[in-house]
């Protein structure tokens, strides 16, 4: 049983959040603007996440270039204080490859691959803190420093964790302590569609709950694209008055 | 970086001269403008981003834990590890700055600082991370002033939980206890104490002259490079000289030592005042 009651009877969660809340979600795009082609940051209530994208460029070994599409590398690294205990990762880390195959698996459908033959663009995505939802905070992060690096994509990718509580309580973007105690799931939802581009579910979840989760889940990664969406079009307009100014 | 032939030779013409014109239009001892903050992760006891207009940005940490000690060196409670992103953890740089710096900071750091009581003291984590660094570089030693710079930003505003138990527990079984109120914790390095980390500065040779803060281009016609630490408001160890590049090298001079010595000594405290400033005027968000 764990020290922290989860979910109080009057409905409030570890952090005073009721059921149906996400995080504080702040992003800012184009943070990185000498560094790199395109980068963003995110932060998912606890969680940073820094996104460096270089590329479209050509690839350094004959082998990552291909004639007919694109390649898409993602590295995730994540930095030894992102816990609140120290605890440094090898770098060929299991959960961390597994991590950086999900998220190439997803954005290999997610970017118009075949508009960059020969040509790579590699994702370097490096954790600064840690606090539940990392493949959310990267998918997003991940998202946002691709349109930075003005690479084409279909739409945007939101992502959100959500679980479920006693079987029947679904609740919307875990944090560490959460995630713990509940099982879970991640989805990555296209754009405003109700498509999936991304699920993935580690913990049990029973099957007359998932329903549930998976429809909160959703409309959780809908206020995401939004929040981005808003983040997204403030700094093209300070882009555009930029370059109307001069 | 490539350098062009004409390139190049305009280049070490320009710095070699009695009278140096730096492609910035820097003086040779004036560093480029540097971006940093302090105290953004709220699971680190200390942490500072800092970044240079090339693109180079470095991320440190300080975490502090409470431990029994055993032996009473200063090295055993300090734990220094380098990150360079794409860098293995067993490259030349990353191994070699880890060393440096941990050696620099152990002489910085009297015993007295980290000892909590007769039993416990705190072992400092300190992690730095480079980001990015600019893609032509020629060698990693140019960053070495950066990850400094974070490092001492990030001990600077380190901050640790106020003591409520006893600091004589030779004779009693006790664990050290704390204050839960953060408004109560003392920085590691108070204001009013003399006492700071080093700092290291990289200093580029072209001719007779050295370059403080060398940037990309500077560095590919560089004949040698030197860096020097300062602490306790002089000059001082570890002097050491380093290779800016692979393609030219000639020998430092005694004059080219001393020289050194005397730019950091000069500029070395207004660096200080400067990152001060940035610690003191940043707000804990938490």
């Amino acid at each position: 049983m764990s020290r922290f009651e989860i979910y109080s009877p009057e409905g409030l969660r570890v952090d005073g959040r009721r059921w149906n809340e996400i995080r504080r979600f702040e992003c800012r795009i184009n943070s990185h603007p000498t560094s790199s082609d395109g980068s963003s940051y995110v932060e998912q209530g606890n969680t940073k996440v820094l996104c460096l994208v270089q590329g479209p460029m050509e690839p350094a070994l004959r082998s990552q270039s291909s004639t007919a599409q694109g390649s898409l590398i993602v590295n995730v690294s994540v930095t030894p204080f992102a816990t609140v205990e120290r605890n440094k990762r090898p770098r060929n880390d299991r959960r961390i490859q597994e991590l950086s195959a999900t998220l190439t698996r997803t954005f290999n459908k997610a970017i118009v691959l075949k508009n960059y033959p020969r040509s790579l663009i590699q994702v370097n995505l490096q954790v600064l803190a840690l606090d539940g939802g990392l493949l959310a905070a990267c998918t997003n992060a991940t998202t946002l420093a691709l349109m930075d690096a003005g690479i084409s994509m279909y739409d945007y990718i939101s992502s959100v964790t959500a679980g479920i509580f006693d079987g029947q309580t679904p609740l919307l973007d875990l944090n560490t302590i959460e995630e713990n105690e509940l099982g879970f799931l991640t989805v990555g939802v296209i754009g405003e569609s109700e498509k999936l581009a991304l699920l993935l579910m580690e913990d049990r979840v029973g099957m007359d709950s998932l329903e549930k989760v998976l429809a909160i889940a959703i409309a959780g990664s809908h206020r995401i694209r939004e929040l981005m969406d808003i983040q997204v079009r403030n700094y093209g307009k300070h882009k555009v008055a930029k370059l109307a100014n001069q | 970086m490539v350098l062009s032939t004409t390139e190049r030779y305009y280049l070490l013409e320009c710095l070699s001269g009695s009278k140096v014109i730096r492609a910035d239009a820097r003086r040779v001892d004036q560093f480029r403008p540097v971006e940093a903050t302090c105290s953004f992760l709220p699971n680190s006891n200390g942490s500072s981003r800092v970044r240079l207009p090339d693109g180079s940005e470095c991320i440190a940490s300080v975490k502090a834990k409470v431990v029994k000690v055993e032996s009473s060196e200063v090295t055993d409670l300090l734990n220094v590890e380098v990150d360079i992103n794409g860098q293995r953890d067993d490259a030349e740089a990353v191994v070699s700055f880890s060393s440096i710096l941990k050696e620099s900071l152990a002489q910085c750091i009297p015993e007295s600082l980290l000892k909590l009581t007769e039993k416990y003291a705190f072992e400092l984590s300190i992690d730095a991370i480079v980001i990015s660094y600019p893609s032509g570089i020629s060698s990693f030693y140019s960053i070495l002033t950066l990850v400094s710079m974070a490092v001492y930003l990030a001990l600077k505003s380190t901050s640790l939980p106020l003591l409520t138990s006893t600091t004589e527990d030779a004779e009693v079984e006790e664990e050290p206890t704390f204050s839960d109120d953060w408004d109560l914790a003392k920085l590691l390095f108070p204001k009013d104490r003399l006492l700071a980390p080093p700092l290291l500065f990289v200093l580029a040779m072209v001719g007779p002259n050295l370059l403080l803060d060398p940037s990309v281009e500077e560095l590919e016609v560089a004949e040698n490079g030197l860096f020097v630490g300062f602490a306790s408001n002089k000059a001082g160890a570890p002097i050491r000289s380093i290779s800016l590049n692979s393609t030219n090298n000639k020998g430092l001079s005694t004059n080219h030592i001393l020289d050194a010595v005397s730019t950091v000594d000069s500029v070395g405290g207004s660096v200080l005042k400067a990152l001060n400033s940035i610690v003191e005027n940043s707000t804990s968000e938490f």
